[in-house]
């Protein structure tokens, strides 16, 4: 769609060497964001297993189910979307510094503009969640 | 006749346009999408930034508690101010493309926005090892 578009066929002449420069480095970053988020859902899917249980409970009764449930559901929205921005933005910086397409920095711009939003729903749902287990006094 | 094809339209279409002018609208164009991100910057910098001013006493009273231990809750104060830092720097320089749409100006916020990756990377390695280290103590 966007590849058979002239516009985008025509404005390929060659970007400032700063401007690959930077969208090189753009796309290296967003991928260490993207494995810094892989590490934090893999760290939390632990804590959610022994979430509302201590050590003893959770040997002898197993885990809570329905808690660890919605932990995971809650963790793969809040968790999935800026792991899935992050890699489409290291994507696009990529493409657009290899091929010098300006239409790819656009994306690259929309993308990072998503990741930014996820970002920020994550610290609100974070939050909230802190919130609730320290009210309910569910820390371990 | 001409075949329909599944496409948004493009300069093909109408006035075949200049090398100039098709630059000059794509970057128009850069500039509006940057420009529809600021309302959710002003928002990630205003949290960020009461996160940091949570974070920081709570830092240091824990670095004086507990030794370099609490040195991870400083660090995370010290990611989030850093983060709203580049937020701040990021709603600057889409401010300035949008008032003068130019590809040296498209740099900045590109820069910016890498600024903010590495920001959201280093609050995750952080948090990554507080966890840690509150596992192996």
């Amino acid at each position: 769609m966007a590849s058979t578009d002239s516009t985008s066929e025509a404005a390929t002449d060659r970007h400032p060497a700063e401007l690959n420069l930077a969208l090189r480095s753009l796309r290296t970053w967003a991928s260490m964001a993207a494995l810094a988020l892989l590490v934090y859902f893999i760290a939390n899917v632990r804590l959610a297993f022994t979430l509302g249980v201590n050590e003893e409970e959770l040997a002898t009764q197993g885990p809570n189910l329905g808690a660890l449930a919605l932990a995971l559901v809650v963790l793969v929205l809040v968790v999935g979307f800026p792991f899935i921005f992050a890699i489409l933005t290291a994507r696009c910086a990529n493409k657009a510094a290899s091929s010098d397409n300006f239409r790819s920095i656009v994306q690259a711009l929309i993308w990072s503009r998503r990741f930014m939003v996820a970002c920020a729903v994550w610290l609100v749902t974070q939050s909230a969640l802190l919130a609730i287990i320290f009210a309910l006094g569910l820390w371990t | 006749m001409k075949p329909i094809t599944n496409r948004y339209p493009s300069a093909s279409d109408g006035p075949k346009l200049t090398q100039a002018e098709q630059q000059s609208r794509l970057l128009t164009w850069a500039a509006y999408e940057a420009n529809c991100a600021l309302p959710v910057i002003f928002v990630l910098m205003v949290m960020s930034g009461l996160l940091s001013l949570v974070a920081t006493p709570i830092g240091l009273l824990s670095l004086l508690s507990h030794g370099w231990k609490g040195g991870f809750t400083c660090g995370l104060a010290a990611v989030c101010w850093y983060l709203a830092w580049e937020l701040w720097q990021l709603h600057r320089a889409i401010f300035a493309l949008y008032q003068s749409p130019a590809v040296h100006a498209m740099i900045p916020v590109v820069l910016h926005i890498r600024n903010v990756f590495v920001a959201v990377a280093s609050f995750f390695l952080v948090w990554f090892l507080m966890h840690l280290a509150i596992r192996m103590i």
